[in-house]
């Protein structure tokens, strides 16, 4: 048996040996984002995607996995468990070592993740001089992290704190949470990202070292680095580290929800003082056919302070405090807006008023449609000066949106969308029918 | 590739990181902070005006979030829908704030349009629209917004903590109020209180933008010449203050039914801001509870699993104290209770090692490098440090601060670290965590149990 351990060893390293650096630098394909920025992509042999962005003026580097699994990957009776998972990937590789989280902020790493339906991301910034050494732990833990029962048991008790931090106290969170399970019965959207709490305590060690194995495989991650560093040594230093990743069975999201739909009234498990409301509709998954749109109709409807949702309800009507989009860059599948209200608020006067939106897109000027684009183009842009922004609107434009090309066209110019390309969208997916009101408890009438 | 050529790309680098940066003055002695970055789509101005939360007494202090609230739908000689209509058509964006000691604007405004945007602003300053109806229309609006905030437990114990600790001092005033205080502010009150707040002789202007500073300084002073012919006055920051406490005492907000625990320890202990001490107070509270990596962190959550998350920190404002800070379920706030004691205790007695020391300096100047990116970033922060009584300069010293950390003062100051007199601040079900605190021994005499709706 330990010969065998030794001649497989023996292998993987030869196997690892194969890929050559010349051989990836083949596979690069340059992605022009502005004046100032460039992505050089590249495909190592095992399916893992690089994209190395140089940025001279930013203060430090930001390594980012993107990794292809989330909640929507899960099995039911133990959702939950691609967060609680996420959790374990800062926990030593086996017993005696230090976690990932001391080896990196020993090395002055700012570091975190989060995990979403369709997607983990991992995101770790350290001073430059630093990015080998990060690499070499970051391609570690991807590829040898063991979960243990007792690591798992004490990292499962923090993940109940975060449960009842956020959706056992904080009403607006739970509302977020209900609206999904209201609106995706019977679909993994309808999970919640941070699952059902009778699911975490049924949770194993070898349910995590299996997702792990199945799901953290290299054709289904991203690796991006962006910032001050040279993309040519990093380049080297991935080949080495990460060339020996051997590949495993690319994910695939579930199928879309296809449920008969009516509109959705309910309301959250907690009571409050305050009066607000989450509205959402469904849409399909986000993709590289209706990425640009959905943010546009995000922006246009209810994310701009000029949102079509708040001129009506607090501006004109002035039925509503404030509204606003929610959560539109971390979520899927629904599109969302919360609606803070008046004493004298009253939900079904909200619905209906909210149900005009369309016919209030429908009425904008052509110069008003381009307006809103320009200004959407310049929030982007704004935001995407901050190297970790970047990095961000990088790994989101190729891990969800399915086409890494969509962050340049994002903040470069107003995005190529016609009027009627959003009118259609909202035509075929703002309607009733698609509609999920929430109130807090008490406040459903 | 040739000296000369090396030279030449070695000075076009630097010209391309640094940026311009000056500090100017307008005519009436004003101050102007300004920098140049042409990468950016939008030019931003910050308006300041000094004083704000400090002008205002603690039962006043929502008077500023009606002031945003009105001064957010433009002046009352044009319609809501004209002036939304014209800031969206001119790519504009004006968002109005409160700080300690400062109440502020920040305008967005593409280059070409930067007149027009300006001339906004002032109309709106001019002729707010503040009549009774509408003071009661905002205000309404401002209270529903903050009853959502109140139902954040962690907010809550925050903003509580704080100003009960302080026994409310002008320290503590920062433009947040509670529910309860802000339906008693009167029309009459808010209606005095706007000229106070908006005073142009206590006005600074702070710029980053596509323009040179000339021409940005130019446009304010075309846009706000007729209110700025005043002399400047510089606004004097009244100095942090010690409370007086007499024993320990824990201090419970009751929320019946709650399941959740915020708990906040508050010790007393004066840090000036941006000073060598400051520094080496980072480096401290790094090692205690600056994320995971820290001991409160290390302990409670690495080791037993009792929380998610647990942190310390000087009060960034410059108050008098420093916080821990956790959370957790009902299971496991006995062992949070005693456990933040244990770890503080063994943590100033414990010596910072110099690898340690190393590490703790590389992320600390990581973080401010990050938080320090953007011109805007380091524009906005020059704007609240001259605000808050600081020399412009102030506050790009930290990094030289940080440098000159040495070990032997770093531990100095760790085995001083005031960690003996705290008042805990708890908030949850007072059913649930007042057996917690006798089965902690705590006398009842030191427990003081108040409702969310007694909070000022």
């Amino acid at each position: 048996m330990r010969l065998l351990s030794i001649f497989l060893v023996l292998l993987a390293i030869n196997a690892q040996a194969k890929v050559e650096v010349r051989d990836v630098e083949k596979t690069r394909t340059v992605h022009k984002l502005n004046d100032n920025l460039t992505t050089l992509e590249y495909k190592l042999p095992n399916g893992l995607s690089v994209f190395l962005t140089e940025n001279p003026k930013a203060p430090n580097v930001e390594v980012s996995h993107w990794v292809k699994a989330g909640s929507l990957h899960e099995k039911a009776g133990i959702t939950g468990i691609a967060h609680l998972f996420e959790h374990m990937m800062f926990r030593p590789l086996s017993a005696k070592q230090p976690s990932f989280f001391d080896i990196a902020t020993k090395l002055g790493g700012d570091i975190n993740a989060s995990t979403r339906f369709e997607s983990t991301l991992y995101f770790s910034a350290v001073p430059p001089e630093n990015l080998n050494k990060l690499l070499k732990h970051e391609s570690d833990r991807f590829q040898k992290l063991v979960v243990t029962k007792e690591l798992l048991d004490i990292e499962r008790k923090a993940v109940w704190s975060e449960y009842s931090t956020k959706f056992d106290a904080n009403p607006v969170i739970d509302l977020w949470f209900q609206i999904y399970q209201q609106g995706y019965k019977g679909h993994p959207l309808g999970w919640m990202i941070v699952g059902f709490r009778e699911d975490l305590e049924k949770i194993t060690a070898e349910d995590c070292n299996a997702f792990f194995k199945k799901y953290y495989v290299p054709n289904n991650t991203g690796l991006f680095v962006t910032g001050n560093f040279k993309a040519i040594d990093a380049l080297k230093e991935i080949v080495k580290l990460y060339g020996g990743w051997p590949a495993g069975e690319a994910s695939a999201l579930p199928p879309a929800y296809n449920q008969k739909n009516k509109e959705i009234v309910a309301e959250g498990k907690l009571a409050s003082d305050a009066k607000f409301y989450l509205f959402g509709f469904r849409t399909p998954y986000l993709a590289e056919g209706n990425a640009k749109v959905q943010s546009l109709v995000d922006y246009i409807l209810f994310n701009s302070k000029s949102g079509l949702l708040k001129k009506r309800l607090v501006d004109t009507k002035k039925i509503a405090a404030d509204a606003g989009g929610f959560n539109f860059d971390y979520d899927n599948g629904m599109m969302k807006a919360g609606i803070t209200g008046l004493p004298n608020s009253q939900l079904k006067r909200i619905r209906t008023e909210t149900a005009e939106l369309l016919n209030d897109f429908k009425r904008l000027s052509e110069k008003e449609f381009e307006i809103y684009k320009r200004n959407f183009y310049i929030s982007t842009a704004e935001s995407a000066q901050r190297n970790s922004d970047m990095g961000k609107l990088l790994s989101l434009s190729w891990g969800k949106y399915g086409n890494l090309d969509l962050a340049a066209d994002f903040v470069n110019k107003p995005l190529d969308v016609t009027k009627e390309q959003v009118q259609a969208f909202l035509t075929q997916h703002y309607t009733p029918d698609n509609f999920i009101f929430m109130a807090h408890k008490g406040q459903g009438n | 590739m040739n000296i000369l050529q090396r030279l030449l790309m070695t000075l076009l680098s630097f010209g391309f990181v640094l940026q311009a940066h000056a500090f100017e003055t307008f005519k009436n002695g004003a101050p102007f902070f300004a920098d140049k970055d042409s990468s950016l789509p939008r030019n931003m101005y910050l308006l300041s005006f000094q004083g704000g939360p400090a002008l205002l007494t603690p039962e006043q202090q929502g008077i500023l979030l009606i002031m945003d609230a009105m001064l957010k739908e433009g002046p009352s000689t044009m319609s809501l829908e004209e002036f939304n209509k014209q800031l969206f058509e001119l790519g504009g964006e004006v968002d109005f704030f409160a700080e300690p000691n400062l109440f502020g604007m920040s305008v967005l405004t593409p280059p070409a349009e930067q007149e027009k945007v300006l001339a906004l602003l002032k109309k709106t300053l001019e002729n707010p629209r503040s009549s009774k109806k509408d003071f009661e229309r905002y205000r309404e609006k401002v209270l529903a917004g903050l009853r959502t905030r109140f139902e954040q437990m962690r907010y809550v114990v925050f903003y509580f903590g704080a100003r009960d600790f302080l026994n409310y001092a002008p320290k503590t005033r920062n433009g947040e109020t509670s529910p309860a205080t802000l339906a008693k502010i009167s029309y009459e009150d808010f209606k005095a209180s706007l000229p106070k707040v908006l005073d142009y002789q206590r006005l600074f202007v702070s710029y980053v933008g596509q323009d040179d500073v000339n021409v940005a300084k130019a446009k304010v002073e075309t846009a706000f010449q007729d209110k700025m012919q005043n002399p400047y006055k510089r606004w004097e920051v009244v100095k942090p203050e010690m409370p007086k406490l007499e024993k320990n005492k824990y201090v419970l907000i009751n929320k019946p039914g709650a399941t959740d625990n915020q708990i906040l320890y508050i010790f007393p202990q004066v840090i000036q801001r941006e000073t060598p001490e400051w520094a080496v107070a980072k480096v401290t509270m790094d090692g205690l509870g600056g994320g995971l990596h820290g001991d409160l962190g290390r302990v409670l959550r690495s080791e037993r699993g009792l929380t998610y998350g647990a942190m310390s920190s000087f009060s960034s404002s410059g108050s008098p104290y420093w916080v821990a800070w956790t959370f957790g379920g009902l299971e496991q706030a006995k062992g949070l209770l005693t456990g933040v004691p244990e770890v503080i205790g063994k943590y100033v007695k414990a010596k910072l090692k110099p690898n340690a020391l190393a590490e703790s300096k590389s992320r600390l100047l990581n973080d401010y490098k990050t938080e320090n990116e953007l011109v805007a970033d380091r524009l906005g922060k020059r704007a609240w440090f001259y605000s808050n009584g600081y020399q412009p300069g102030d506050a790009d010293q930290f990094e030289k601060y940080l440098k000159n950390v040495k070990l032997l003062e770093a531990n100095k100051f760790r085995s001083s670290l005031q960690s003996q007199v705290a008042a805990v601040y708890i908030m949850g079900d007072k059913s649930k965590i007042v057996p917690i605190l006798e089965a902690m021994q705590v006398p009842t005499a030191e427990i003081k149990i108040i409702e969310i709706s007694d909070i000022k």
